[in-house]
């Protein structure tokens, strides 16, 4: 995440507002990327964006400084997409896993620049992966996203996720060879 | 379209809609925008029925212990009225 401008922690902690919206500005839409990737629903997405920066408004007294205060708040989204995720199955209200026919999800997407056999490729081949990479163990799937998906780096994922690098390392590795063996399959009957 | 299967997986990612940055909703930043506003009047306005309710509660507390001390003194007095005739004339008294 980008922290070129600078937010002022304490002003920040006293309230002000305008450091609150610097701090939407600066931190918001990759939270909301984030979460759109891990949910691959824009109004879950929309809403449990929102509901991290009330928790970052009112907890931000709590924060120390220790790490990054981007770090901080992405800890925050990824508790609150374990939260909701555990809220979700123990509802369930609908099946953790995408089926491949189910592509409502990004239906509000426009792929452009790209035909329609293409896009429906495209969103037919994500939402295998994802149904895959929703089938990785939790802490799999969270390394794997943040560090493919959303670039973060394998250090701040060690803070994100409190494990040492060696772990996170060995995460990412092992999500990547879960994926290859879940897709296999798919792979030769429609990429070759 | 054919992948090589080594990168299938980053390919796949790659096209992914779902994985291509967005930019924030407009509607979205003014909700996160509003956060501080939303917070702070949960957290100090309180509806004047709750109010006017608690006043009330305390009131009839008040006026109930004044009721009930008022109640103790009268039979304290009575009871000093007939201090002389329990002393002297009581059926319980022995002789």
């Amino acid at each position: 995440m980008s922290e070129t401008k600078h937010i002022d922690i304490e002003r920040l902690k006293k309230g002000d507002n305008k450091e609150f919206s610097l701090l939407i500005d600066l931190h918001a839409e990759k939270v909301f990327n984030l979460l759109r990737g891990l949910l691959r629903d824009e109004t879950e997405a929309e809403d449990l964006t929102q509901e991290v920066f009330t928790t970052v408004y009112l907890t931000i007294s709590h924060f120390k400084g220790e790490s990054k205060l981007s770090t901080w708040i992405y800890r925050i989204s990824v508790n609150k997409f374990k939260e909701h995720v555990r809220n979700r199955s123990r509802k369930k209200r609908f099946g953790f896993m995408l089926s491949i026919d189910n592509v409502n999800a990004s239906e509000s997407l426009i792929v452009v620049s790209e035909g329609p056999v293409e896009e429906l490729e495209n969103k037919e081949r994500s939402a295998v992966l994802y149904a895959a990479i929703n089938q990785l163990p939790e802490k799999q799937h969270l390394a794997f996203t943040l560090h493919k998906i959303e670039g973060v780096s394998q250090q701040e994922i060690c803070t994100i996720l409190n494990l040492r690098i060696t772990a996170v390392e060995s995460l990412i590795f092992r999500a990547r060879k879960n994926l290859q063996q879940k897709l296999q399959r798919y792979y030769e009957e429609n990429e070759m | 379209m054919s992948m090589d299967k080594k990168h299938w997986i980053d390919e796949a990612m790659e096209r992914d809609p779902f994985n291509k940055e967005r930019p924030l909703p407009a509607h979205l930043r003014n909700q996160l925008m509003d956060i501080p506003n939303r917070l702070e009047v949960k957290a100090f306005t309180l509806p004047s029925t709750h109010v006017w309710m608690a006043a009330a509660g305390l009131a009839l507390l008040i006026s109930i212990n004044a009721f009930a001390i008022s109640i103790k003194q009268k039979n304290i007095n009575a009871n000093k009225d007939n201090s002389i005739y329990s002393t002297y004339f009581s059926p319980y008294n022995s002789i």
